[in-house]
């Protein structure tokens, strides 16, 4: 007996990138922020409190979406046969563009690590 | 009735007689009450082509202009506005509603659907886009069109610098064409998740389906920031509101901003049609299914995402800190990837099919050459150095009309030839079309190829004259003369149409051997598509049962019959496309063009500054759209009927999920993106812009919003509540949700009444960015506390009037998500305003 998937498991194709665009618009508003409020100028161990706040944001998107490609890839091997055609259509291509997701999140948070200062 | 089986010829012709009596257009002036997706789109088409024509001839007084140093054509002045309209044109009144056009010609035949979700919003958004784009045009006739440029940037589109209301006619305007954009984009989603024909799961799609709702979906999500923008600077310019005035707390480059962040998607949006345009037509001339399906679903879905990221990206010398720039070229150059991906599909598709070189597919290697050279210089203004040397010369007006010319017109060109057959029923009769295609292909590149390097040599865009000798002169000339045999080319493909109309031969059906469902519809359609609907088994609906256009002429599908005089189409389940209700369409009205009408003066009275007229016109479009639901519900329950096939599905206003529900969840997606879009305003504003803290905060106690906020919460609560009592009563109790609704009405008026007291003592609106921003806030929660009030008094309206029962409960469930998104964003809005005073002040 297959299973019909619900409207909601169509978000499995944009949760990843939804992702992505919270943190790329959470890294360009914290950076801001950070300037705005000098914390290029106080010390966090190596980096200045702006890159770590950065460096935070990045991590914790990229770790939300890896845990995301995670349980969707082992949820794609449990349900294997038992999906209708629609079901493991977007349980396919929703796993592909999260994995996307995730790679363009690292992509895009790499000028955390090579950028000078992180305000001029 | 008969729903199944195999009529007889009689019957069939019968059917077709009483289809098309129930769906058909009066003729005469009863045209202007069309509100049938066949004829709508039509009208777009011819709109957008128009509207084409005049951006072209702009184009050609800009090459004339520039063909040789202090070119004495036209005088600064006239030139700003020439080019300004050009872009503006293009754009707003070309690009996107021919894509709309030919989406809403098309999609219901493609899908299997007799019409689509909203027809009166289809109308209602032709007449605006009608008399918005028609605003720009006389002005631009009387000589004060806007000459800004068509990003319009502040400050010199500020009042400032410039008085009179050139720029007034861009922004009311092209705000004026933009609802016609969104209910495009909120009709054409809810269409395509909803209306598909039963068996077209969500991967059998076609995928010029997957590329229209990835752009409605970038459109829901693209405009509202372009709409708040053009509403902020209007109110500047009108109530000196300094939003973007930078010596009043306010950032020209918030401007910026909320203009590329609908700017850079727009690329997109108007690429991402042509692109499924391509892939249409790309398999059938290759003689070959498409190569990766799921890989081309999966980078639309990408692009369309990545394509938000890059708004920076126009934005790269205005001093923005690199670490910025890192993630926005970042983001650039990695929309490169999914584009190339489709790009290299369609390849494998050639490669592996046994192409034809008919006059489609000439077009479609003119979008190859040339989309692929717009694309490759993409990717070089996506590096931030190189940017910065080109930065505002004609490299980019020529990178940009490369990925514009190239993403849709070569494309769009292609779907014009392929398609005509079946708008027309004809074929052509004479190659005038491919001639056209050597003249504008080479007219276009000899155009734009040498502007590169005349961009390149350092001439600037927007400039409207130049020196001799600094080796722009031969580069300049080259243009003009590719430019005006471009011109030549598009004047031979209107001949070319007109002929193949006039003199065309009788096309059979389905001259391509296409497989999708377009081609089972007569040629030209009728106006209700189908005579039955029917049922997909493969992505090749066509190619799969060759008989099946007969079939459904027959009646042999689902709906082959004509029921009560209603225009009746299926419903089907998101993903898995089974049959889940009937949904009735409304038929030919005026209400669109009377409520378009009272938009316009919505629009007017604000460009001649009549202020006293727009709320007026505002009351008059309220009740109009009042009388929109006239014809909507029913006074009882029907319960499942039958719809053919023997199977059966209830009518829409008693279904779970009906088209208008996921309709009013689509226009919240859009609002919420204009509140976000608002609320990055305000604090960019403290965090970048000049000249804070400001002098005085609103020094409201902190249970004032508090008591807003409640209202806000209590509507939402007490609308929540009238549909659980409503979904648990019997008939005779359920006059129960009455006084829920009474509360939601209450809750929202309560709440109003305290915005409108905060919003009065927010200290110097005028005086400094700040205070217009939280006004701006608190108008914002206001004006949906406003409407939330109308939403609950007219749910209480209906229910009073017997439209409502346990089982029709739309009006109530489409009030509650209206209730429930005004608590959230009313919220979030005061909480902003009761924080922002903290956190400014130092």
């Amino acid at each position: 007996m297959s299973e019909t998937a619900r409207p909601g498991k169509l978000l499995l194709l944009v949760t990843g990138f939804l992702l992505w665009s919270s943190a790329f618009v959470v890294l360009y508003g914290v950076q801001g922020l950070g300037c705005r409020l000098g914390w290029d100028d106080v010390g966090l161990g190596p980096v200045s409190l702006n890159r770590g706040a950065l460096l935070a944001v990045w991590a914790l998107h990229v770790g939300l979406i890896a845990a995301m490609a995670a349980i969707q890839v082992r949820r794609r091997s449990a349900d294997r046969g038992a999906a209708d055609r629609g079901t493991a259509f977007i349980d396919r291509a929703g796993l592909a563009l999260t994995f996307c997701a995730l790679v363009a999140t690292i992509w895009t948070g790499i000028p955390i690590l090579t950028a000078g200062s992180t305000c001029s | 009735m008969s729903a199944a089986g195999a009529p007889s010829s009689d019957l069939a012709m019968r059917l077709h007689r009483d289809l098309d009596r129930i769906w058909g257009t009066p003729p005469g002036v009863g045209r202007l009450s069309a509100v049938n997706h066949t004829i709508v789109g039509r009208r777009f088409i011819i709109a957008a082509f128009v509207f084409f024509t005049i951006g072209g001839l702009l184009a050609m007084l800009i090459r004339a202009q520039l063909a040789t140093p202090h070119g004495a054509f036209v005088g600064p002045e006239l030139y700003n506005q020439i080019f300004t309209m050009h872009g503006s044109v293009m754009m707003f009144l070309f690009a996107i509603p021919m894509f709309e056009g030919v989406a809403i010609y098309m999609l219901p035949k493609l899908l299997g659907a007799r019409d689509l979700a909203f027809p009166r919003l289809t109308a209602y958004g032709f007449w605006c886009y009608i008399f918005g784009g028609s605003i720009l045009v006389v002005a631009m006739l009387l000589g004060v069109a806007p000459d800004g440029g068509w990003f319009m940037y502040t400050p010199l589109s500020s009042n400032a610098y410039s008085p009179g209301i050139n720029a007034d006619v861009w922004l009311l305007g092209i705000t004026f064409v933009e609802i016609s954009a969104i209910c495009a984009a909120v009709e054409i989603t809810v269409t395509i998740l909803k209306m598909r024909a039963p068996g077209m799961t969500i991967d059998r799609m076609p995928l010029f389906a997957w590329y229209i709702l990835v752009t409605a979906g970038m459109m829901l999500a693209g405009f509202p920031p372009l709409i708040l923008g053009s509403i902020l600077l209007e109110a500047e310019r009108a109530f000196d509101l300094p939003f973007f005035d930078p010596t009043r707390g306010g950032d020209p480059l918030l401007w910026q901003h909320l203009f590329w962040l609908f700017g850079h998607p727009e690329v997109y949006i108007i690429f991402l049609p042509g692109a499924g345009m391509v892939s249409t037509i790309l398999p059938v001339m290759a003689r070959r299914e498409i190569v990766g399906y799921t890989w081309i679903v999966v980078s639309v879905v990408a692009v369309g995402f990545l394509s938000f990221g890059l708004w920076v990206h126009h934005m790269f010398t205005t001093g923005i800190p690199h670490l910025a720039l890192g993630f926005f070229s970042a983001a650039s150059t990695l929309v490169a990837i999914p584009t190339g991906v489709q790009i290299f599909s369609w390849l494998a598709t050639l490669i592996d099919g046994r192409p034809q070189l008919k006059l489609p597919m000439l077009y479609l290697f003119g979008f190859f050459v040339v989309f692929v050279a717009g694309g490759l210089t993409g990717v070089m203004v996506a590096v931030v150095p190189f940017d910065w040397q080109v930065h505002d010369t004609h490299f980019v007006v020529a990178h940009m009309h490369y990925v514009l010319v190239g993403g849709f017109v070569f494309p769009l060109l292609a779907a014009a030839y392929y398609w005509l057959p079946h708008v027309s029923g004809k074929v052509a009769r004479y190659p005038l079309g491919h001639v056209a295609f050597w003249l504008i292909f080479i007219g276009f590149n000899v155009t734009f190829f040498i502007m590169h390097l005349t961009g390149l040599l350092g001439m600037p865009r927007r400039v409207f004259s130049y020196e001799p000798g600094w080796g722009w002169d031969l580069p300049n000339l080259i243009s003009s003369f590719g430019g005006f045999l471009m011109t030549m080319g598009f004047a031979l493909f209107v001949v070319d149409v007109l002929l193949h109309v006039r003199f065309g031969r009788t096309a059979p059906r389905n001259p391509w051997g296409a497989s999708t469902l377009e081609w089972a519809t007569a040629t030209p359609p009728a106006s209700y598509n189908f005579a039955s609907l029917p049922t997909v088994s493969g992505r090749h609906p066509l190619g799969d049962a060759p008989e099946l256009p007969s079939d459904l002429a027959g009646g042999r599908g689902y709906l082959g019959f004509a029921r009560e005089g209603r225009q009746e189409t299926l419903g089907t389940h998101m993903t898995a496309a089974t049959p889940d209700q009937v949904i009735v369409l409304p038929g030919p009205t005026y209400l669109p063009l009377y409520t378009a009408l009272a938009t316009g003066v919505v629009f007017l009275g604000l460009l001649f500054k009549v202020y006293w007229l727009a709320p007026v016109g505002a009351a008059l479009m309220l009740a109009l759209f009042m009388l929109w639901t006239r014809d909507t519900g029913q006074f009882q329950d029907r319960g499942p009927l039958p719809i053919g096939r023997g199977a059966s599905a209830p009518a829409h206003s008693e279904a779970a999920g009906p088209p208008s529900w996921w309709a009013m969840v689509f226009t919240l997606v859009a609002d919420g993106v204009l509140f976000s879009s608002l609320a990055f305003g305000a604090l960019f504003l403290w965090v970048s812009a000049p000249g804070w803290p400001p002098p005085q905060v609103l020094e409201a106690p902190w249970w004032k919003p508090a008591l807003a906020g409640a209202g806000l919460v209590a509507a939402a609560l007490a609308g929540r509540r009238a549909v659980a009592v409503n979904g648990k009563a019997d008939a005779s109790r359920s006059a129960g949700r009455d006084p829920w609704l009474l509360l939601a009405a209450a809750g929202h008026a309560f709440a109003l009444v305290w915005l409108v007291l905060l919003a009065l003592g927010t200290p110097g609106p005028t005086l400094h960015a700040y205070g217009a921003v939280t006004v701006a806030l608190l108008s914002y929660a206001g004006f949906h506390a406003a409407l939330g009030c109308v939403f609950a008094l007219f749910g209480l309206w209906r229910s009073r009037a017997g439209y409502i029962s346990a089982a029709r409960s739309l009006d109530l469930r489409i009030g509650a998500l209206w209730h429930g998104y005004t608590a959230v964003t009313g919220a979030a809005a005061l909480l902003l305003v009761a924080t922002l005073p903290r956190l400014v002040m130092p």
